[in-house]
């Protein structure tokens, strides 16, 4: 019985980036992505999706994320085990640089994957939370279009909140 | 490219790839300038949602601090949709009146000036005297925007009023009142109310029966020192409820021919300190 299902050929779907790179993904991974699965159904994913808006060098990672919880769902491990082993693998893949973690937070958006996007917009909350406004600005690249009189006027406005 | 290989018909599977597309038209112009320049403010060019999403994990202060990290920034906060607000001022400081000032009035332009969207959880927790009106103003504000969770600790002193639309608040899920009111309202309609926590809140000329069957799915309730004017027999007979705290401890003379009878058949966790008898009825209501 076991061989038979090995044997049983998996269903592969192919993704190609806005560089022109192409992915070969099982099923288990693609229907991770809400917008294939969505054309999985419809069966328009063939005979390749082109997501225009998502990097190779992006897709590969969210590739990864998604394999990884396919993989640690199905895998037959009870739950807390499953949890843990996820967490850990979350935490791990988080720690990428500030630019990555915006496009991949942008990609899962665009391809609705839910768990990846509540992880990045947690992930980029806790960089903002307990940094001033001038470490915060650095670190995203963020210009500060204020003139010095309107930066005073809102600070004047919420002075509670910049003590 | 792709879509010769489609079936005619599928219109919809159609729409969705050509949506995909379309979008990603400008998502690749976006792409092929972050390329170009990768200290570009990658964050600021992320459309609201996202960024009101990525906010929505920020405690209340640390949003409204965003506000100056640069224009695009300035009003994101006006629709944030759990808004956190609590006092932590130390009272012994010379500076405490200003600073009390200052976040009463942070308070009042965050409630005041927020846009369109709903509020979903509303906590204020103050240990400084606060004006009954603005208390009266910012609990509107929250139930104009269809508020799910509001949670008012006021510190005792001071008598406070509440809006009418507070007792017929449908969207409501989870209300924790600790502060001194009257609940007398003409009609109380909670048919989405799940979590009821009270405490010094004194109910007028309402039968606590009748109290009760205004809240059907009520599954947790908690009252603490609450008093139900010109009632001699306290009865608390919900079907869904799952955990019931009871504390009374004040004054009991009021109290004191009270018979509380709670008729329950899904309780799971009990907690009662009483001055006077419970009847306990485990019973199908």
């Amino acid at each position: 019985m076991s061989s038979s299902t090995e044997l049983t050929e998996k269903k592969v779907f192919l993704l190609k980036s806005l560089d022109g790179v192409i992915f070969e993904v099982e099923e288990s991974v693609a229907v991770q992505l809400e917008v294939i699965r969505e054309l999985i159904e419809g069966d328009c994913a063939r005979p390749f999706i082109s997501l225009y808006n998502v990097t190779s060098e992006i897709l590969a990672l969210v590739i990864e994320y998604c394999k990884h919880h396919a993989e640690t769902c199905s895998g037959g491990t009870s739950a807390t085990i499953a949890d843990e082993d996820l967490k850990t693998f979350d935490n791990e893949f988080m720690n990428v640089d500030e630019n990555i973690l915006l496009e991949l937070c942008s990609a899962a958006d665009y391809l609705d994957i839910k768990s990846l996007f509540e992880l990045t917009c947690r992930t980029l909350a806790s960089l903002i939370k307990d940094r001033t406004i001038i470490e915060v600005r650095k670190m995203f690249n963020v210009e500060n279009d204020f003139s010095v009189v309107e930066e005073k006027a809102v600070r004047k406005e919420f002075a509670w909140a910049f003590k | 490219m792709q879509c010769q290989f489609w079936k005619v018909g599928e219109h919809q599977n159609l729409f969705m790839a050509n949506l995909i597309v379309l979008k990603s038209e400008e998502q690749q112009r976006l792409s092929k300038l972050k390329k170009e320049d990768r200290r570009e403010d990658l964050i600021s060019i992320l459309p609201n949602a996202i960024l009101q999403h990525i906010l929505s994990f920020l405690p209340t202060k640390d949003i409204i601090r965003t506000s100056i990290l640069c224009k695009r920034w300035k009003n994101l906060w006006t629709s944030i949709s759990n808004i956190d607000l609590w006092d932590s001022i130390d009272i012994t400081k010379s500076d405490y009146l200003k600073r009390r000032a200052s976040f009463l009035d942070s308070v009042e332009r965050i409630l005041l000036q927020h846009d369109d969207s709903n509020i979903e959880r509303l906590r204020l927790s103050f240990k400084m005297p606060v004006n009954p009106t603005h208390v009266y103003s910012w609990i509107s504000v929250a139930i104009k925007h269809n508020i799910r969770k509001l949670d008012v600790s006021l510190p005792l002193g001071c008598i406070y009023s509440l809006p009418c639309d507070l007792f017929t608040c449908e969207s409501l899920t989870e209300l924790r009142l600790y502060m001194a009111c009257f609940f007398n309202p003409s009609l109380i309609h909670w048919p989405n109310l799940k979590e009821l926590h009270l405490s010094q809140v004194t109910i007028f000329n309402r039968s606590s029966t009748q109290f009760f069957s205004s809240i059907p799915l009520l599954q947790n309730l908690v009252l603490v020192n609450c008093e139900w004017e010109n009632i001699r027999r306290l009865s608390i007979s919900v079907p869904n409820l799952r955990c019931l705290i009871f504390k009374q401890c004040s004054d009991p003379e009021d109290l004191l021919d009270c018979e509380i009878v709670v008729r329950v058949s899904n309780l799971v966790y009990l907690n009662c300190i009483s001055n006077f008898s419970v009847n306990l009825l485990v019973s199908a209501c």
